[in-house]
């Protein structure tokens, strides 16, 4: 097809990371022991259809993984095997493989091919192994399969090499060498170039379609290749698959491949192989026959009965028919493509895919010349001869062909939907670029502000102000609020996408580490920020390994501790005002205090056996800090605490320890909501309004004279509470002009930044406002005690407090006062 | 911008005129790339930046966007500074930042052929003159031809983090 796929990509890479992380989803759901039909089912149609679309785009790395994956679970879920536990590990590393050639496309580091066959290996072995023993169940049934698939008089091949596999002619070489070691193999057409095109190829003598099928998914497209066997009328039979026995249990091909010939009469059964499998594919060549276009013509207003059916169809020359074909189809896609040989008999083409369900699809390959194809047609008259299709295929009588054609269609509808898998919830959701909603986001602010400042206009005019103008603008500011809310919505995901990564990291961590823990999880759908979802994966990830590697105890030691061996972590997350809430517990040992505390004086940090349990518990968060015995690969290095510390507070938010001696750890991680948007304390210095972000803020007072001591005649600290806080006097700090510069008439804001405290000395409080933060550096650069700027409801600016870099500064004062 | 400077022979590329939006600074007269200009807006309250230069005003809120204003008058030492309801915000877009700067007056929008612009003398260390393209006389008055983007990045228009790696 001449169209450029590669604008599709990125789509595709989406879509395939969807369908991935829903498998691993789903495989690390799995119930061993009794696997539910429905989730086989799912992983089966997620792997199914990555293969399909990395087919269609060319990755035929991931289509061959996917291809020995999907045969493997195609047997699990028609329960010719029973799952075992490897399975699911070999299916998870699959899983991971594919992920790795998803970003290895998008531009990742390549993986190896040896990788790659490693675990498709793995996996056909799995598929071998038990092949065997239940296989036997089945075996009545597929009796007839085994002996269809070889072909006693050999193949007709006929395929369009992929532009990857000519680019590399060994590729293709390696192929005829193959196929001449299985049979005598006669070259009918064949390109040379880099330029895709069609081969032709008939190998002589018994070769199983399955390996062929293989061996060609690897070179060509999946829906570019064709086999269509040469042989005596009994094997013929076998080549349209399961097309003439209607059975609807007959055993078919993964994906049901119908291959349909240019013998007029096999055209009419096509419907009922395409009905077997939600998303077959339907492979369809022009009926060179005048007579056959005719009667093929007949039932295109057939068209209309599936709103779903695509088909690719070559031109219909005849005016009328298009039209037709096109016209009464809503929602059909048609691509025409131009068949120089016989365009009369396109029309024939046209109107067999239609008919099918949703996921039909149907793709006809251009063929360069029907003159071509006399010896495909050898098999034509075989199934003439098979009972259940005999009527519909007497070419020549043209009125009995067309209600024949149709009747099957019905059907086999009727059969085919309850299998085909339900149509994608996508339709009810739209991919849009996080830059657009980031727009729309700040133009909603803009907004709301220039609402805020039309209102407080309106106010100043007090009586002035006709009382209509203040009621509309009453009303703006609750819809502009409410238009703000709904928009910062969009950018809100539920928590489940960190979640969901959690249950494959403790089960693979707890068998490394050879224990038995159980994740349990609430709150998932708790709804948070698309940034600090981003951004709050690796410290949950951290502190779901420390539980694992320091609080959960062995099972020995569990059950000598009276537990039972089995530990349970406890992922939540839950809304808490503006904020959202995320608890990490576990029934561990807890810390231990003890411990801590030797490490932290070895570490030489302050550390008293007088502290409180909160104060003990903090130190931990400290650089360096690990109670690991021993340095693992798993955590006990001491880089991490810090560094979740560091990350969640560059969010926003706030950690907190509970402990409690053989009882267990909970870790409480506070975020806002959204990283655009900021609960800040308002103070006013001189003329200027300054925010501090609310998080930090831990009281505000008014001092006595008596409570500022100063040490050295510098420094200078205040007293509150019995702690001695030192002074940081933001109009000093900020070469500004205040209003008042006695300590007792202005305000101390208390803050408490990277554990450490000091006392903001302001003129007074404004307020408590939500803020929305902009950058300063964006148009200027970056200020020392400035995070960011905002806009007041008045319009005007407001500079928003570093408070770790001011609470930084007064350490720093401190010192140098005392020195 | 270099062919400004070229001023001699009289090729098409000469006859191209290029607008220039020209302002007053006490006495002097200056011409600026209007491409280079986003709006022009009237003197407004303005937050101060704390520990900034002293002719760095502060930023004001531009429809969403914080932006820093710079009062050229302080910058070039004009005797005179006073913010009147006259007082005229030149808003421009240089490197890609939005950047404002307080001038006296903004006269009118004139056409100038690279020939028009005449190399300025070369006052050699007395002051930097890298950002003043050249001369041009129109109906008697002189003006300062300003590549007002070099202007803006220089390192002591303090307006970046890190001007070397601009300039």
């Amino acid at each position: 097809m001449a169209i450029d796929m590669s604008q599709f990509y990125q789509v595709f890479f989406e879509e395939s990371a969807e369908h991935l992380a829903e498998m691993e989803s789903l495989l690390l759901g799995l119930d061993v022991g009794a696997p539910e039909d429905e989730d086989l089912n799912a992983i089966f149609r997620a792997a199914h259809s990555i293969k399909g679309s990395s087919g269609t785009f060319g990755f035929t790395d991931l289509t061959a993984v996917t291809h020995v994956l999907e045969t493997l679970l195609d047997r699990l879920r028609k329960h010719e095997i029973g799952l075992r536990p490897e399975m699911v590990d070999a299916f998870l590393e699959a899983g991971d493989l594919l992920k790795l050639l998803l970003a290895a496309h998008q531009g990742g580091e390549a993986v190896s091919a040896e990788a790659q066959e490693a675990i498709c290996e793995k996996l056909r072995q799995l598929s071998r192994d038990e092949g065997a023993e239940p296989v036997a169940v089945v075996m009545p049934e597929a009796v007839v399969a085994p002996a269809d698939s070889g072909v006693d008089g050999g193949w007709e091949i006929e395929f369009v090499p992929t532009p990857a596999s000519l680019a590399v002619p060994e590729t293709l070489e390696n192929f005829l060498e193959d196929l001449g070691r299985q049979g005598r193999l006669e070259v009918l057409s064949r390109s040379s170039g880099p330029v895709p095109s069609l081969w032709q190829l008939r190998l002589y003598g018994q070769v199983a379609r399955e390996a062929l099928a293989e061996s060609l998914d690897f070179i060509a497209e999946t829906d570019a290749w064709r086999l269509s066997p040469l042989a005596a009328p009994a094997a013929a039979a076998d080549e349209a698959f399961g097309l003439f026995d209607d059975a609807p249990g007959a055993p078919q091909d993964e994906a049901a491949y119908g291959f349909f010939d240019d013998a007029p009469g096999l055209a009419p059964a096509a419907p009922a192989a395409m009905a077997e499998e939600g998303d077959g594919y339907g492979f369809f060549d022009p009926l060179p026959e005048p007579v056959a276009a005719e009667d093929a013509l007949a039932p295109i207003p057939a068209v209309a009965e599936e709103g779903e059916g695509y088909g690719f169809f070559a031109p219909l020359p005849d005016p009328a028919a298009a039209p037709a074909a096109v016209a009464e189809e809503g929602d059909g896609y048609g691509f025409f493509e131009p068949l120089p040989a016989n365009a009369g008999a396109a029309a024939g083409v046209a109107e067999s895919p239609v008919l099918e369900d949703g996921e039909g699809y149907g793709f006809f390959v251009p063929l360069p010349q029907a003159g071509t194809m006399p010896p495909v047609s050898e098999p034509a008259p075989a199934p003439l001869a098979s009972p259940q299709t005999a009527p519909a295929v007497v070419p020549a009588s043209v009125a009995a062909a067309a209600p024949a054609l149709v009747a099957p269609a019905a059907e086999a509808r009727v059969e085919s939907r309850p299998k085909a898998p339900p149509v994608a919830a996508g339709d009810s959701s739209i991919r849009v670029g996080v830059e657009k909603v980031d727009q729309l986001i700040n133009l909603v602010g803009e907004l709301v502000i220039t609402q805020a400042m039309l209102l407080a206009t309106a106010q100043e005019m007090q009586e002035a102000a006709p009382e209509r103008l203040l009621n509309g603008l009453t009303q703006l500011e609750r819809n502009s609020r409410d238009l703000q809310e709904a928009v910062m919505s969009i950018r809100m995901l539920p928590i489940s996408f960190v979640f969901s990564r959690f249950p494959r990291v403790v089960r693979d961590l707890s068998g490394k580490l050879g224990k038995q823990v159980e994740l349990k999880m609430s709150g998932e759908t708790t709804e948070l920020d698309k940034g600090l979802i981003e951004k709050i994966t690796d410290p949950l990830t951290h502190l779901i390994r420390n539980s694992l590697d320091h609080g959960i105890e062995s099972p020995e030691k569990r059950v000598a501790a009276g537990k039972p061996p089995g530990g349970t972590i406890t992922l939540k997350a839950a809304h808490q005002g503006g904020n959202i809430v995320i608890e990490v517990g576990d029934d561990g040992a807890g810390l231990n205090r003890q411990k801590i505390l030797a490490k932290a004086r070895e570490k030489g940090l302050a550390a008293s056996d007088q502290m409180s349990d909160q104060d003990v518990w903090a130190l931990i968060f400290e650089p360096g800090f690990s109670t690991a015995d021993q340095v693992t690969d798993v955590s006990g290095r001491g880089v991490g605490m810090d560094v979740v510390r560091r990350n969640i507070q560059a969010l926003g938010g706030r950690i907190e320890i509970e402990s409690m001696t053989g009882i267990g750890t909970r870790m409480t991680v506070r975020l806002p909501l959204t990283l655009a948007i900021l609960d800040g304390m308002s103070v006013a210095v001189g003329e200027e309004i300054y925010i501090i972000p609310l998080s930090y803020v831990v009281e505000s007072l008014q001092p006595k004279p008596s409570d500022i001591k100063t040490v050295s005649n510098q420094g200078r600290v205040i007293q509150v509470r019995g702690e001695y806080l030192p002074v940081v006097v933001l109009h000093e700090v900020f070469a500004a002009e205040p209003k008042v510069r006695e300590f007792h008439q202005g305000i101390m804001v208390v803050l408490n930044a990277d554990g450490a405290k000091a006392a903001l000395f302001v003129d007074g409080l404004v307020g408590q406002h939500q803020v929305v933060i902009k950058s300063l550096e964006q148009n200027y650069r970056k200020v020392q005690g400035v995070s960011g700027a905002t806009i007041m409801g008045d319009g005007r600016v407001a500079l928003i407090l570093d408070t770790s870099a001011l609470v930084a500064m007064a350490k720093g004062q401190a010192t140098d006062g005392a020195a | 911008m270099e062919n400004y400077n070229a001023g001699n022979g009289a090729t098409d590329e000469d006859q191209v005129a290029s607008e220039f939006l020209t302002f007053t600074l006490g006495q002097e007269e200056y011409a600026i790339d209007i491409l280079k200009v986003q709006e022009i807006r009237g003197y407004d309250m303005v937050t101060r930046i704390a520990n900034a230069p002293e002719f760095i005003k502060g930023v004001i809120n531009l429809r969403g966007l914080i932006v820093p204003i710079v009062d050229l008058r302080i910058k070039f030492k004009q005797p005179k500074i006073e913010y009147t309801p006259f007082t005229v915000v030149i808003i421009l877009n240089v490197m890609s930042r939005v950047v404002g700067i307080v001038v006296d007056s903004v006269s009118d929008v004139i056409a100038l052929t690279p020939p028009q612009i005449r190399p300025a003398p070369d006052f050699s260390a007395s002051f930097d003159t890298r950002f003043i393209l050249g001369l041009a006389s129109v109906e008697g008055r002189m003006l300062i031809v300003t590549d007002i983007e070099q202007l803006m990045s220089t390192r002591d228009m303090e307006l970046m983090d890190d001007v070397a790696a601009l300039a």
